[in-house]
């Protein structure tokens, strides 16, 4: 009988197997004790650097770690802990606040490794001394507290705004306040260093932890396995699907590649994944198993092989937690992100009619052989085949069978089309624009040209502002619908912006947000006293999505409503923004706006003399 | 303090246009239901404009233990309304006819308003179109355009002074009260009496009623230069607004003011200045229903947020609104029965001719007059009063609640489930712009707010300072809350920062 592999073992631990609180950084470690596991997944922690470099200079600051559960503030404050000689075994213990003398600049170092263990009392004593300390550099004791958010500012709160609390403490809060939602790690006034953990760039730390966990040294035990052949190709799922995510061609998985741009997306539609979901999302993907609703063992993947059923195994659909049952599925953050993507259920003509035609005459064959047909575990064999044939010939008792196939052959395609393929796998998901969207934000980064995803945003949100379908992509028309701004049609021009930069005149530019991923949409009125920007909006890729659409000939208000109130609003605090031309005297002249058959604008000027009184 | 009442002035009291000083006496002169919470700012911002005029706009002076007299005058605008609202040539003219010149002379022919003359359009209009679509524009923007009212009480958008008129009979003669039934007075008393009155007008004037808007000069244009004569304006006197200071007042002005301070074009705060207005008086008329029977405990609307399912919220929901409803009918009925506890009426009792000194005690306190003089028994003679109460109430007063909590988007009807109370996008677009100050609010303390100024419960902490317990399980609560979150991000008002951690955001930033 076949050995059990212990990185197998091992990884189930991290897992959505029912113990929910198998990730915890303190019984994480006992478990890397008990299977001998000698090179544990490990990945660098952020700001781990950021916060020993503080803690060792002459004049350390006090540290907020904040971020979701799971991204890793326990652990930052246990490193700390024994970067400074703290003692292991004091740890483990449980300790909710542990102190230690820094070598540097000779101050107790103070570490609250969770906030929400403390009581209520215990907060309301500890917090005024982080307080004090922040506020005065010279303190003997300096502090490094863990919380969530959401925790950190109630409680904060709460201690400031008791009665007959100094004013000052309440200024605190609202400093930290600030740096928290305004993404600032610094302050002018308190001697404080904020690093939120949820801040950091997921797919970045995706990428290692699939190669800390495809490249683990362990896996050499599978040889000798009876699936393992000499030579090196394995019938067994845990490594097929290994494999995928690994890319054998040098080393170019396009599997890896879609997940990256998916988290990366998910992050600049404000969708944060910690560190614990990564990890769990990469083994659910390798070892995710649709029979045991759970993850394979060695023994089930070497019966999954024996019998062929490969469908049971499929990384694409575990990706999206396919083999979990709804409500455990449900409860994990990285699989209700992915699926916001609605990747299988999105249609795309051209990969459709592939799907379902590429095998007969007229269709591509040659195609449907190289991007489906080439996959002998997870691609278009026998069992699609069958259902597809039966589909064709107008059997319908198996179609919803047929339609999870479809799906899943959508999902499949997504992770593995080929860079150079002409079908773009973007199109398999809610966000068709994604791939621009991604390509936009770098070419932002780099400075490079961008004038024609320009032309489409600007005509988007023309007819956005108008309310009708506009072709003009130069100039931003903004219109008012009168009334109380907020109709959906708008006749009458206010101002005409250009999209270039101008010393002179207001126009319509875009910059990156400072997560170096989100574009910003912003007028700017280079002549204002002080803020140029007038008004500014970011764009998630929602909105980016949206004006994309619209420019492609959606309907304004019916594709999003969301998106459709935050350029209206957007609309509505530029005109409050801009100035208008004094009033003359002796005439009203207003521009009614038309459109011409071809999309054109055309401005209809009116006059009215008045005798002022 | 809060209960120093103000006499009710004799003059409105005994005019004998009132049957039974009774909702006047608990509430004030007037609440009506045909009069729109739209209708309602729009005749305060006609008061606003004409004491404006006089300097003295929300900064009246009250001799002590009086109500404050003041006399205003509103505009007709005969000229203005008529081009726009009762002009059904224009625009086929201007389709069919082809010179300029011809759509004139065609239109001239056409359209007569009595007593004027409107050859000095031309001279300002040099293009027919123009006028024509100056009438569209005033036409497409109008107030509530989807109510079908008579066209003398279909009202121009706001935007500036020169937009205000009166509403009038068809007949064009005097007002007949029936849409501007005082319910703008109302208000104007309690944001004079709010405390900020003088920083409120200010922020009007600069923001709200702009002399030099384009559109409120276009609408100026559409006026002959005699339109300020005596004779186009409608005198017009205050109505009663029993208490000297209140809560609710400070309450009132307190949006006001965090409203108009937002950096924003005046005609973009109009539409929440609408909903919280009838808002706040709609809290007052509860909170004064609750004193008047003697009930201790605070208004409160509990909001279902739309579920897929029936939650146990709907429940609570209906039952608040159903009790809210019901609320200034048992008012009614405390007041009427309160008159046994007074001296007055125990006088009465013992006078030698009863019925004749009872029928004078109830004119002098309720202003009414006893149809059938032969009943003299008090008990019969109080149900007579009461009846005739009643019926005056229902017809009115008692449809204020129902109908304004609907035109707000705080209530949503439903053949054969009933009238619950659940939020429009509008309504809480509203709210946020108005109680989310310094651009967010995290999320807990917002629904806080909601309650403390608005008495609007969402989430179970609320729900347990206004019942003393939880009326039901806290997951529904937790859901409700949940629901109204994901409703807000739909909306772009809140940004979710962690699992833990949620803000709702003022897409509109105050004014430096």
């Amino acid at each position: 009988m076949s050995r059990e592999n212990p990185l197998v073992k091992f990884l189930r631990h991290y897992g959505p197997i029912p113990a929910s609180d198998n990730m915890y950084d303190e019984l994480i470690h006992n478990e890397i004790e008990h299977y001998g596991i000698e090179k544990p997944i490990k990945i660098t922690p952020l700001y781990l650097k950021n916060v020993i470099d503080n803690f060792e200079s002459k004049v350390p600051k006090n540290i907020v770690l904040t971020g979701t559960a799971g991204d890793g503030k326990t652990y930052h404050c246990r490193l700390v802990w024994e970067h400074f000689n703290g003692d292991p075994e004091q740890w483990r213990e449980g300790i909710k606040v542990a102190e230690l003398e820094l070598p540097a600049s000779r101050r107790q170092l103070c570490i609250i490794k969770d906030l929400s263990e403390l009581t209520r009392e215990e907060k309301e004593k500890i917090l005024p001394k982080v307080a004090e300390s922040a506020r005065n550099q010279d303190s003997s004791t300096v502090y490094l507290v863990a919380a969530n958010d959401g925790q950190l500012m109630a409680s904060w709160r709460d201690f400031a705004e008791a009665p007959d609390r100094d004013p000052k403490y309440f200024e605190d809060f609202k400093v930290i306040e600030e740096m928290l939602i305004d993404e600032k790690s610094e302050s002018e006034n308190l001697s404080l260093l904020l690093y939120n953990l949820s801040r950091f760039d997921a797919s970045d730390s995706f990428n290692e932890i699939i190669n800390q966990m495809t490249e683990h040294p362990l896996w050499d035990d599978c040889d000798g396995c009876p699936v393992h052949s000499q030579d090196g190709s394995s019938q067994c799922p845990i490594i097929i699907n290994r494999d995928r995510l690994r890319g054998t061609e040098e080393k170019f998985s396009p599997f890896r590649k879609r997940l990256t741009e998916l988290l990366k997306i998910a992050r600049a539609n404000r969708m944060h994944l910690p560190i614990r979901d990564l990890i769990l999302l990469c083994v659910n993907i390798i070892l995710g198993d649709d029979k045991s609703k759970g993850l394979l063992t060695c023994r089930m993947a070497i019966n999954r092989a024996n019998d062929g059923a490969y469908h049971r195994t499929n990384p694409y659909a575990n990706a999206f937690g396919a083999n979990l049952r709804p409500r455990r599925r449900q409860q994990y953050q990285a699989f209700s992100t992915l699926e916001t993507f609605g990747i299988g259920r999105e249609t795309d003509n051209k990969i459709d009619n592939l799907l379902v035609y590429g095998l007969y005459e007229d269709g591509d064959t040659k195609q449907y052989e190289r991007l489906i047909g080439n996959d002998p575990f997870y691609g278009g064999g026998e069992s699609y085949k069958k259902l597809l044939q039966d589909y064709l010939e107008g059997e319908r008792n198996d179609l919803p069978k047929f339609m999870r196939s479809l799906e899943l052959q959508r999902q499949r395609l997504f992770f593995s089309l080929p860079p150079d393929s002409d079908l773009n796998p973007w199109s398999l998901s809610v966000y068709q624009s994604s791939g621009c969207f991604l390509e936009f934000g770098e070419k932002l980064n780099s400075g490079e040209e961008t004038s024609s995803v320009v032309e489409l945003l600007v005509r988007g949100l023309n007819r956005t502002f108008c309310g009708m379908m506009i072709d003009e992509d130069q100039k931003v028309y903004i219109a008012s619908s009168g009334g109380d701004g907020r109709g959906r049609i708008s006749l009458i021009l206010k101002f005409e912006i250009g999209i270039s930069t101008n010393k002179r005149t207001p126009y319509l530019d875009f910059k990156l947000g400072q997560d170096g991923l989100t574009p910003r949409m912003r007028i700017v009125d280079p002549v204002a006293e002080g803020n140029q920007v007038i008004a500014e909006i970011e764009l998630q890729i929602s909105h980016f999505e949206y004006l994309m659409r619209v420019a492609k000939g959606s309907l304004p208000a019916s594709f999003s409503r969301q998106c459709y109130e935050d350029f209206l609003d957007f609309k509505l605090r530029s005109i409050a923004g801009m100035t208008e031309d004094a009033p003359q005297p002796s005439n009203i002249i207003f521009t009614a706006i038309k459109v011409d058959k071809d999309g054109r604008l055309l401005p209809d000027i009116h006059r009215i003399r008045i005798g002022e009184k | 303090m809060r209960n120093e009442m103000i006499p009710a002035p004799k003059k409105l009291k005994y005019d004998g246009n009132i049957k039974a000083w009774v909702d006047e006496a608990i509430w004030g002169h007037r609440f009506y239901n045909d009069q729109t919470p739209w209708l309602v700012f729009l005749e305060f911002l006609c008061l606003f404009r004409s004491r404006n005029d006089d300097g003295c706009a929300l900064d009246e002076q009250r001799k002590d233990g009086s109500h404050e007299d003041i006399s205003y005058r509103i505009p007709r605008l005969s000229s203005l309304r008529g081009i726009v609202f009762n002009n059904p040539h224009i625009q086929h003219i201007e389709t069919t006819k082809i010179s300029n010149s011809e759509q004139w002379s065609e239109w001239m022919s056409k359209f007569h308003i009595e007593g004027h003359n409107f050859s000095f359009l031309q001279e300002r209009f040099p293009k027919f179109s123009s006028l024509s679509h100056v009438v569209k524009f005033f036409q497409d923007t109008a107030v509530e355009p989807h109510r079908q009212r008579r066209w003398t009480s279909r009202f121009i958008f706001p935007y500036g002074p020169d937009c205000l008129y009166a509403d009038l009979p068809g007949t064009l003669h005097s007002p007949d009260r029936r849409f501007f039934a005082r319910g703008g007075e109302l208000l104007y008393l309690m944001l004079c009496r709010g405390g900020s009155g003088p920083r409120i007008a200010k922020l009007i004037n600069d923001n709200l009623l702009l002399d030099k808007d384009p559109w409120n000069r276009i609408a100026r244009s559409l006026l002959p230069d005699n339109n300020r004569l005596h004779h186009e304006t409608i005198p017009a006197t205050v109505g009663y607004l029993p208490y000297k200071e209140r809560e609710e007042y400070t309450a009132i002005a307190r949006t006001y003011l965090d409203l108009l301070n937002l950096s924003l074009s005046g005609a973009v705060l109009i539409d929440p200045l609408v909903r919280l207005s009838s808002l706040h008086m709609l809290l007052y008329m509860l909170r004064r229903a609750s004193e008047e029977i003697g009930d201790n405990s605070e208004p409160k609307f509990v909001l279902e947020i739309a579920a897929p399912k029936k939650t146990r919220l709907f429940d609570l929901s209906s039952e608040s609104f159903s009790a809210n409803q019901m609320a200034p009918l048992r008012a009614v009925r405390a007041h009427i029965e309160n008159v046994r506890n007074e001296q007055g009426w125990r006088d009465a009792l013992q006078a030698r001719v009863q019925g004749v000194a009872i029928r004078k005690f109830l004119y002098e306190r309720f202003a009414w007059e006893q149809q059938n003089n032969h009943i003299s028994d008090p008990d019969q003679i109080i149900s007579e009063l009461w009846s005739d109460v009643e019926k005056r109430h229902k017809q009115h007063v008692a449809k204020v609640h129902r109908e304004w909590t609907r035109q707000i988007g705080l209530t949503v009807s439903q053949r054969g489930v009933g009238t619950w109370y659940a939020p429009t996008d509008s309504l809480l677009k509203a709210l946020v712009m108005c109680t989310v100050q310094d651009g967010r609010e995290e999320y807990h303390r917002f629904l806080k707010k909601l309650y403390d100024r608005f008495r609007i419960v969402i989430a179970a902490p609320e729900a347990e300072e206004a019942f003393g317990n939880l009326p039901t399980d806290q997951h529904a609560f937790t859901q409700n809350a949940q629901r109204l979150e994901q409703r807000l991000r739909t909306l772009g008002l809140l940004r979710r920062l962690s699992d833990d951690c949620a803000y709702v955001q003022n897409p509109f930033r105050r004014r430096e």
